[in-house]
């Protein structure tokens, strides 16, 4: 065990101490001013049993409607769990107030009287789970209790690590790339230690602000890379002479055709002052230099590389692990604006969570609520900035932060909100190729796409169909396969066209790995007790933010007409981790259509809320595999397929064709062996059959 | 998330340890490790409950019934009249002896156990044992000769000149 062993029963305490959440006959949506994933307000006023009693699933008692001016009375006499934070007189930008601690502009309410009177309280607590991780009730008053939320607790308030064990001392888990935002008392704690060390330095933002991004040279190509500058700094210097020309600049005015390379000689010159001033930054913010790894000054080596990791899962920056745009002008920002931009995040899912909204902006036709109601409650919280975000923190402690709800105005919902929303999915494949990606050669062609996938929701109002969100997505393609003779093989993995409904929506879902998964990624290292050893990588398979089902997925199914069983092709729209598949030119899944975390988490969190379903809880089961990977037999246990929603009726989801590109028009089945591999003589085994008539072969089925 | 690495050179370390041991001690150990763990499963209150499926422990108890702190873990192997050794990295946690079952006592929702099982002639096993509540942990055990039985068993290739027929050599004239 990793140290602390008993944190992770506190925080499972704590769990069951907040009693039980939602009911689990919830019906269409959850009132705006309720908050998933908090505690009701109806259970919050009722004292927690020991045993953890389910008042939650007692119906709340309809309140009647409470005047504004009632609502906003003080009660200093409430306990946290019956109160709310109100700001009267939030502080507008750069007015932070003189005195941190100022409490006269913030006063306790009765919180059931705030929602009473259309306040919407936002949950700033550190047991805050979105509503696919909140505990829920049965229709026979037992808890429902979800496995994976005591982890997601952990993770989020820097407690636990991905297996629900003990997080090492000091360490953080920086997760917000992968849809586990930092709790208040993380942030808390990140605004007091950079207030103290701020890491300020102008010498430093001025060499970051005067470049873009910083080239990347591999360890290994230093020196080649230096003669090629050298040689052309050379080349430079030799045509200056001879044209007489005073600098470099004034050589690019009067010869043009060496513009280029000017630039080039005068990029890569205030890169290296950037990259001591990137080393600098990095290692003050506790990120470079910390671990096993040695860092040599100017080198992107292994230890720059996780350091420049680190910092943009902690800052949630989707680029690849390289000193580009994004990453240097964070880098290039103070400590504590970087910290208001997390916790600005982090508020954000909250406020999406206790509005139970999710237009983001991605679609034009109708309104940006994310965004809006965002501002609202910064506006209303008084956390215009970041001062005055630090003020808040020095004003509310972590006993504050463990029971917070703050009661904040926000603006009406569109008229098309309802109890029961007709949502639908639809997935456009985009350009597709079912071309072998390489030559006879193995050399690799380009396989360029224009329109990218997409997953739209809509919802169909008045007859027509509004789209609420459109984001980009996956879809499958040529994967490694490791047929029956234990060799890995090409394959083509697509996704199915055609109308399918999701019916069962899975949160911390687990995929069970095909035997045709390369074994190589079904095993991982791991300190277990104090040792470095081999162990099946639960990190794929799930329940966590890492699986290949992400934090929640949904299944794609097509219902049996004769209203048997219905066929599953493994296809599901689910979150993931691999963010950089979703965005890059070359990313595909195995057949399914990836979300990033957060977005599935907001998209399923919105649908479960808006139609009707049941709970039906954790899915218990006992599915043991061995196999072999040199001299040891790995054998991964699944204790449960995750916690089951079940939509009723089920939500219908279309996958269109896409563009068809290239010469071959259907997919090719089979296994094509990869040319840089070797085989035994004869031809490939037979892949396993698939039932997909469109796309290929099956995805990620389980 | 952190660096592959696989723990190859895990069972020559044990068996040479193993080979050390004189008979006679590890006969006693044995038997003394075997009975604690007997005598904890019978100790234990919930003997008589019927055996948990595998591994599928409910994750909350019922309402009227406060959750125990600790969980048990009855770890057995197939063959189970075979003995073996299971280890949570560094530490040893006991033997599982002929007929005689390990047995676990863990703080309820402490996280998993990832165990590596180790028995004589056999091929060792990781597995893991979950701490939600009580559960049985039954490991299959295959022997070294029949690795071939094993998903993600790789046939060699044949050696680069192997299996054609070669050109007689007729010598140089």
């Amino acid at each position: 065990m990793r140290g602390r062993p008993w944190s992770g029963l506190a925080i499972a305490g704590l769990v069951v101490i907040a009693g039980c959440r939602e009911s689990a006959q919830l019906h269409g949506e959850g009132p705006p001013a309720s908050n998933a994933g908090g505690r009701p307000a109806s259970s919050a006023a009722a004292p927690a049993s020991p045993a953890g009693t389910p008042t939650a699933a007692r119906p709340a008692a309809p309140r009647a409607p409470v005047s504004e001016a009632e609502a906003l009375k003080p009660r200093s006499d409430l306990l946290p769990e019956r109160r709310a934070l109100f700001v009267v007189a939030p502080p507008q930008p750069g007015q932070a107030p003189a005195n941190p601690q100022a409490p006269q502009q913030e006063r306790w309410i009765d919180a059931d009287e705030a929602e009473a009177a259309g306040f919407t309280l936002v949950d700033l607590s550190d047991d805050w789970t979105p509503y696919i991780f909140a505990e829920q009730v049965g229709a026979d008053g037992q808890p429902l209790s979800n496995r994976y939320r005591r982890i997601f607790l952990g993770l989020a308030n820097d407690q636990l690590d991905e297996d629900g064990e003990p997080l090492a001392a000091g360490s953080k888990n920086y997760l917000e790339l992968y849809g586990i935002f930092p709790s208040l008392s993380v942030l808390r704690a990140r605004f007091l230690a950079d207030e103290q060390h701020p890491c300020l330095d102008q010498e430093n933002a001025d060499a970051l602000d005067a470049v873009e991004t910083v080239t990347y040279v591999a360890p290994a190509d230093l020196k080649k890379d230096e003669r090629h500058l050298s040689r052309i700094r050379a080349e430079l210097e030799d045509a200056r002479r001879k044209l007489h020309a005073a600098t470099l600049d004034d050589l690019a005015t009067r010869q043009p055709a060496l513009a280029a390379k000017v630039k080039l000689v005068e990029k890569r010159a205030a890169e290296k002052p950037a990259m001591a001033a990137v080393e600098k930054r990095l290692t003050c913010e506790g990120l470079l230099g910390t671990g096993k790894n040695h860092h040599q000054p100017g080198i992107y080596d292994d230890a720059m590389r996780l350091a420049v990791r680190n910092f943009q899962r902690k800052h949630m920056i989707y680029e690849a692990n390289f000193l580009r745009r994004k990453t240097v002008e964070a880098l290039s920002r103070s400590l504590l604006d970087n910290d208001y931009d997390a916790l600005v995040r982090a508020l954000r899912e909250r406020v999406v969570s206790a509005a139970a909204i999710l237009e983001d902006g991605s679609t034009s036709k109708v309104r940006n609520l994310v965004d809006e109601y965002t501002k609202a409650a910064l506006a209303q919280m008084g956390l215009p900035d970041a001062p005055s975000a630090l003020a808040f923190f020095k004003r509310h402690g972590p006993d504050d932060l463990k029971r917070l709800r703050v009661a904040v105005k926000l603006p009406p919902r569109p008229d098309y909100y309802g109890p029961e929303m007709d949502l639908s999915i639809v997935v456009d494949r985009g350009d597709v190729w079912y071309d072998v990606p390489f030559d006879d050669k193995g050399h690799y062609k380009p396989q360029a796409r224009k329109k990218y996938p997409s997953l739209t929701l809509y919802d169909r109002v008045g007859g027509k169909l509004v789209a609420l969100s459109h984001w980009r997505t996956t879809i499958g393609g040529w994967r490694a396969d490791q047929a029956s003779n234990g060799y890995e093989y090409f394959r083509y993995k697509g996704s199915d066209i055609g109308p399918r409904v999701i019916r069962h929506v899975v949160s911390g879902p687990v995929w069970i790995a095909p035997t045709s998964t390369p074994i190589r990624s079904l095993i991982k290292g791991k300190i277990v007790n104090g040792k470095w050893m081999g162990v099946v990588n639960y990190d794929e398979l799930g329940p966590g933010f890492l699986s290949a089902y992400g934090l929640i997925a949904g299944y794609f199914v097509v219902p049996s007409q004769s209203g048997g069983k219905d066929w599953d092709n493994g296809v599901r729209a689910h979150g993931s981790s691999d963010y950089l598949s979703i965005y890059s030119a070359n990313g595909y899944s195995h057949g399914c259509h990836r979300l990033p975390n957060h977005l599935a988490i907001r998209l399923y969190s919105f649908i479960l809320r808006h139609r009707h379903m049941r709970v039906a809880g954790d899915q218990p089961m006992g599915f043991t595999r061995q196999f072999l990977q040199k001299n040891t037999v790995y054998e991964m246990r699944i204790p449960s397929r995750g916690y089951l929603y079940e939509l009723d009726p089920p939500m219908p989801v279309n996958v269109l064709e896409g563009n068809i590109m290239g010469d071959q028009k259907k997919p090719v089945l089979g296994y094509v062996p990869e040319p840089w591999n070797k085989y035994p003589p004869g031809p490939p085994p037979p892949a396993p059959e698939s039932g997909d008539k469109a796309g290929g072969g099956s995805c990620c089925g389980d | 998330m952190r660096n592959p690495a696989l723990p190859s050179r895990l069972a020559p370390r044990w068996r040479a340890r193993v080979g050390r041991l004189p008979g006679a001690a590890w006969l006693i150990a044995g038997l003394t490790i075997g009975s604690f763990a007997v005598a904890a499963a019978v100790a234990a209150p919930d003997a008589g409950r019927p055996p948990l499926p595998i591994d599928v422990a409910a994750p909350n108890p019922p309402l009227d019934q406060a959750p125990a702190a600790t969980v048990r873990i009855v770890i057995t192997i197939i063959p189970s009249a075979k003995k073996a050794m299971v280890f949570w990295g560094k530490k040893r946690l006991g033997i599982v002896a002929p007929h005689a079952p390990l047995v676990v006592q863990r703080p309820r929702d402490s996280g998993p156990l990832d165990l590596i099982v180790r028995s004589d002639g056999y091929i060792p096993v990781q597995t893991r044992a979950y701490t939600f509540g009580d559960s049985k942990l039954s490991v299959k055990l295959t022997p070294l000769d029949q690795k071939n039985t094993l998903l993600g068993f790789r046939e060699e290739l044949p050696p680069p000149d192997g299996g054609a027929p070669g050109e007689p050599d007729g010598g140089t004239p």
